[in-house]
């Protein structure tokens, strides 16, 4: 009878041992294990190509997702234009949030000696930035501008057409004609930036 | 013969004081970890930026870009166009806001004094965040040579002289918060691109950079009991281990300590019926009767006036009385189990 009390009770005691130590390593395994999908990081990588065509009275700079544009103008050669490709890269979808161009209604271009009023670059180019391609997974559509809230999905890219188009001297006053025509060689010389900003696409 | 019921008492000490042994040692290591921050999850964060200006001279139509060249006469610089890029990116996805500012400073040291003057205040721009990439590009001009003729203005009336520099800081803030995490993420960052006031100025920005840190969880209060919580349950298994080695061993000698005292008194008590025997003899011709205990062998002895043989077959353990007659022997075995 005793021995079987001893036996009884050492076995409770190893059981109750055994809960606790169970009971450790459930605690430490559910607390401090790791999870078994730890995300890894992706990369966001959105910017602008090197330019593939460009005419020759200019020049661009690409740097990331920034454009530097030098560029001439006159009546005989009245357009500038570069196409380059903004590429997604990443592992992201992004959409366009913003588009930061050079105030060009603040840039002078000189001064009318008759009048005394200065004029911009605003008074004398406009500016387009166009897509060169359809793309349907992106429903980007040939000729149409680039818009704030285009999509460029990951792993594309879109071909774009900048263009910079000296105004038709019809839509120039005689006064605006008379300082560009004051330019050495008639020419209109500017510089430009072009930034794009593209965030996240939820 | 050996007692394969010690062999497992003592078999089962050993595993006991091993784990006794496992035991003390997450007990300390739980312990000393008490007051520790432990992750259970893991964000990766990239951080990137990048920055650059086009100079507009004004004997130059077109801009100089930072590659071209950085150093320029102060006085023909007319405009200076800055652009920046800055990338935050997390592996999980947060939610919050980021924001950034644009401030212009003229500093100016003199010996050990430096005074900081703002000359421009821009606007703070707010942006919400749900998601898990913060991506901000912008630009903005510097009139240059507006600030250099204030700048000069002010130092010909004040009469100084001073080594100065013309500063503009693109400063960045993020503040989001991750659920995963159970907690917010906040982070700073300045790029600035500096152009002192001297005549050949070298125009300076930020480097450029990318970097990569985690970020973990952490336990708060309510979650450190967990330590505690390990380190008792620890605690408790040692005690147990140990009342069990001390249960083991009272019973391992307590049984040896009963069939011993039995054995004395038998011994004893019957010394006068007793042969004792250097061997065990073998019985395989002779029909064994098992007797319930010894007063019945000693019976049979007076019944046949044959000594009782005696040997203990296994040291502290077990003992054999018999009677051997002829073709028969009468047995009686004590062991630790009936003493």
């Amino acid at each position: 009878m005793k021995y079987l009390k001893g036996n009884k009770l050492i076995s409770h005691l190893f059981a109750i041992s055994s809960i606790l130590l169970a009971v450790a390593c459930f605690t430490i395994t559910s607390s401090f294990a790791f999870p078994d999908n730890v995300s890894a990081l992706k990369k966001w990588s959105v910017y602008f190509e090197e330019v593939i065509e460009k005419d020759l009275n200019g020049d661009v700079f690409v740097k990331n997702n920034y454009l530097t544009v030098n560029a001439s103008l006159n009546q005989t050669n009245n357009i500038y234009k570069f196409i380059t490709n903004i590429k997604n890269d990443g592992a992201y979808d992004a959409k366009l949030s913003d588009i930061n161009i050079t105030d060009i209604s603040n840039v002078s271009i000189g001064t009318s000696e008759l009048s005394g009023i200065t004029y911009y670059l605003s008074d004398y180019v406009d500016i387009y930035i166009k897509y060169k391609e359809d793309n349907k997974s992106n429903k980007v559509i040939e000729g149409n501008d680039l818009s704030l809230g285009d999509i460029l999905d990951k792993n594309t890219s879109n071909s774009l057409i900048f263009s910079v188009k000296l105004k038709d001297e019809s839509n120039l006053t005689e006064d605006q004609i008379s300082v560009l025509n004051a330019k050495p060689n008639g020419n209109l010389n500017f510089s430009l930036s072009i930034g794009v900003n593209y965030i996240e696409k939820k | 013969m050996k007692n394969n019921k010690v062999a497992l008492y003592y078999g089962l000490m050993i595993v006991l004081l091993i784990l006794i042994g496992v035991s003390s040692f997450f007990f300390n290591y739980f312990y000393d970890m008490r007051n520790e921050d432990l992750s259970i999850e893991k964000m990766q964060i990239s951080e990137s930026n990048y920055m650059g200006y086009n100079v507009k001279l004004f004997d130059n139509d077109f801009f100089k870009t930072k590659e071209d060249e950085t150093n320029y006469v102060l006085s023909l610089i007319d405009n200076i166009n800055t652009y920046f890029n800055i990338n935050t990116t997390f592996s999980l996805p947060v939610e919050g806001e980021y924001s950034f500012f644009v401030r212009g400073y003229i500093i100016m040291k003199q010996g050990d004094e430096v005074v900081k003057n703002e000359i421009y205040t821009g606007d703070i721009n707010k942006f919400l965040l749900d998601g898990s990439v913060i991506n901000l590009s912008n630009s903005f001009d510097i009139d240059l040579d507006s600030v250099i003729k204030s700048y000069k203005e002010q130092t010909q009336i004040l009469d100084i002289d001073v080594v100065s520099n013309i500063q503009y800081d693109v400063t960045y803030n993020y503040s989001v918060f991750s659920e995963n995490l159970g907690k917010s993420l906040v982070n700073s960052k300045t790029l600035t691109v500096s152009i002192p006031v001297n005549d050949i100025t070298n125009i300076t920005v930020t480097e450029d950079k990318e970097e990569k840190r985690d970020e973990f969880s952490e336990l708060d209060y309510d979650d450190n009991k967990i330590y505690l919580i390990i380190c008792l349950e620890f605690l408790g298994s040692i005690i147990i281990f140990i009342l069990l080695i001390v249960l083991i061993v009272k019973r391992v000698n307590g049984q040896v300590g009963v069939y011993q005292d039995k054995l004395d008194s038998l011994k004893k008590k019957y010394e006068k019926y007793l042969v004792y025997l250097k061997e065990l003899p073998d019985l395989s011709n002779h029909k064994v009767l098992f007797v319930q205990s010894m007063e019945d062998l000693v019976k049979t002895s007076d019944k046949t006036k044959i000594p009782i043989s005696y040997i203990e077959v296994v040291e502290k353990c077990e003992s054999t009385f018999m009677i051997i007659n002829d073709n028969t022997a009468y047995v009686y075995k004590l062991s630790r189990k009936n003493a």
